[in-house]
């Protein structure tokens, strides 16, 4: 048996301004959305710059070079890294790799620079696609690694013959 | 037949949608962009120019550049911040002075982590002014632009690069190169 009395109008709320409203928050979200390419190491805490603008998005390939910080007082050092420095790690597109030093960094970007034609090391057989592939390292730092570190990595992107670098920092 | 016509045309019918199965997607979409949201401090680039292979700072040579390395050299060591200039034509660095005739210095900790901005923005922006001056006398084939190098011992933490290398972006330095101390530099006052 129905339970609506005979005769009765059927009530059906009004939609409409709920759905306005909905539609509101996904276009909010939408545009808030950042799906980042790169996979970044969190515990990298970059310095804070308040000239920082923008990264660069014309970039096809980025390079990622990531130097995490040396280990705190009273954290357990990871023995596999030399005294008073912290993680280095470069993604190519393939994840995070594991790098010694720089050398190891060098000839890994060296690799890349002959991959893409860039800098000196330009592989005149390269495909013509890839040549005109606009590449750039990224480095992320650790706003407590030594210039001394911080010179190293400069020195071998250099060497490598790269000249897009951005150096990333926290824009205040 | 006629009265059939006119009911018709007097009680139009409206097309009803179904707003249901659009509102499901709609929160749907909502649901996957907020758990997928997430709010963090916004990651900027800043400039810098990497040091070329095989540069090292202006030492004294009897064979002067015809191009300049920078146009001015901040060196911080042991807490103290100095100043030298290099402009086009000269064939030496020479130390930046203030009014009274003597070099410039600003004293800071030894990590530079309380240097006085301010007063490095204003130094910075002087120096800057000397350079685009220089530039002015030259014609313009030979005219640079204005570079800054810092030098910096090795203990010194990224931040507090970071912080210089932005301090010489706001008075208008954009090129802008950190570097190494040379222990072989004797001048700077």
């Amino acid at each position: 048996m129905s339970g609506a009395p005979p005769g009765a109008e059927k009530c059906e709320p009004n939609l409409t301004p709920l759905l306005d409203l909905v539609l509101q928050l996904v276009m909010f979200f939408m545009l808030c959305a950042n799906f980042d390419q790169l996979q970044k190491n969190k515990k990298v805490v970059l310095p804070k710059a308040s000239q920082a603008t923008a990264p660069d998005r014309t970039i096809s390939v980025q390079l990622l070079v990531e130097l995490a910080g040396p280990p705190k007082p009273g954290e357990s050092a990871d023995p596999s890294l030399p005294a008073g420095r912290g993680k280095w790690t470069i993604s190519t597109g393939s994840g995070p790799q594991p790098l010694q030093g720089p050398t190891e960094l060098f000839q890994k970007l060296q690799v890349e620079a002959k991959t893409y034609g860039v800098g000196k090391f330009a592989d005149p057989n390269a495909p013509a696609n890839k040549r005109k592939t606009k590449v750039a390292v990224i480095l992320r730092i650790d706003e407590n690694v030594s210039f001394k570190h911080m010179n190293e990595v400069m020195t071998e992107v250099s060497r490598a013959g790269f000249e897009e670098v951005q150096m990333r920092a926290i824009k205040e | 037949m006629l009265r059939r016509r006119r009911r018709m045309k007097d009680n139009p019918t409206d097309p009803e949608l179904p707003i249901t199965p659009m509102l499901d997607m709609s929160f749907q979409l909502m649901a996957f962009f907020i758990l997928t949201f997430k709010p963090g401090p916004t990651e900027g680039q800043l400039a810098m120019t990497l040091p070329s292979e095989g540069t090292s700072i202006a030492a004294p040579s009897l064979n002067p550049p015809t191009e300049p390395k920078y146009s001015g050299l901040v060196r911080l060591v042991g807490g103290v911040v100095d100043f030298t200039l290099m402009m086009p034509g000269e064939p030496r660095p020479i130390p930046f002075t203030g009014p009274d005739g003597k070099p410039v210095k600003l004293v800071t900790s030894t990590t530079g982590s309380n240097i006085n901005t301010d007063q490095l923005v204003v130094e910075l922006k002087k120096i800057m002014a000397r350079a685009v001056e220089a530039n002015k006398s030259l014609p313009p084939d030979a005219q640079t632009i204005p570079k800054l190098e810092f030098q910096f011992e090795d203990d010194v933490k990224v931040a507090i690069i970071v912080r210089l290398l932005d301090e010489a972006r706001r008075a208008g330095f954009n090129k802008v190169t950190p570097m190494p101390l040379a222990n072989a530099w004797k001048g700077g006052g």
